[in-house]
């Protein structure tokens, strides 16, 4: 009994923690294109750097990307490398959703063929061996 | 387009060294303070470890990085570029002395093959 509510809280615990790590990703995905949306392309001056770091979408690029590397971080010791590295592919899904809807960016079909390549890829790299 | 071309490979192998340079300051935060735990002591200790302060530098190093890679490319395209540090941080692992696995170098080839392809 105790093992299946165990399991249980482990399950809810993981589905919970990866439903957060997607909504850090959808913020930051758009606050990076709203953010060089209003700055515009990048260029080695003081004006660009102080444009940049004063738009409100900085910071939340910022703060979300780091809150991410630090749930993630959090992930790993609560439940192991092996489930963390699901809220690293649900979180490339989250981008692919967010870019299409939110910022309107399409891809033609060898850039998908390239992003399906880099996503299996990405899967296989950090699998782990069996012990 | 030959020079974008460049400049986007230098910006990202800029991004996998910023990357290892995280990971490996990570580790030693880890090694210093511990497994990370969600509380403020934690968080305190985290805070004034002279590790973290070189990830923020990092982090901000990297900032710039990406913004120039996602401003060119759009920024769906452009983060799956910068998935490239992931083949960098296995070759770094394997310095380290942890093996490859045969699925980890498909990995690593699809990768390189995609990330190609979508810079060009």
């Amino acid at each position: 009994m105790t093992v299946v509510a165990n399991k249980h809280k482990t399950t809810t615990l993981l589905w919970l923690s990866n439903g957060f790590q997607c909504l850090l990703v959808a913020i930051n995905t758009l606050a990076w294109g709203y953010l060089i949306r209003n700055v515009g392309l990048f260029r080695f001056t003081g004006s660009f750097i102080l444009a940049m770091v004063s738009n409100v979408f900085f910071w939340i690029t910022l703060s979300s990307g780091f809150a991410s590397v630090l749930f993630g971080y959090y992930a790993i010791a609560k439940i192991g490398m092996a489930k963390s590295a699901l809220f690293y592919h649900t979180g490339a899904i989250v981008v692919i959703i967010v870019v299409y809807f939110g910022l309107n960016e399409r891809f033609d079909p060898i850039q998908i063929l390239a992003i399906v390549l880099i996503f299996a890829g990405s899967i296989l790299v950090s699998s782990r061996p069996v012990e | 387009m030959t020079l974008i071309f460049i400049s986007l490979w230098i910006s990202n192998a800029m991004a996998c060294a910023f990357t290892v340079l995280n990971a490996i300051c990570w580790k030693k935060v880890q090694v210093s303070i511990g497994q990370f735990q969600l509380n403020l002591p934690f968080l305190w200790k985290l805070t004034f470890s002279r590790y973290f302060i070189i990830i923020l530098a990092v982090a901000l190093a990297n900032v710039f990085v990406t913004y120039y890679i996602q401003a060119i490319m759009g920024v769906g395209k452009g983060q799956f570029f910068l998935y490239f540090g992931n083949v960098v941080l296995i070759i770094a692992n394997y310095r380290l002395g942890e093996k490859f696995t045969r699925n980890q170098v498909i990995g690593a080839v699809l990768i390189v093959v995609g990330s190609v392809l979508l810079s060009s």
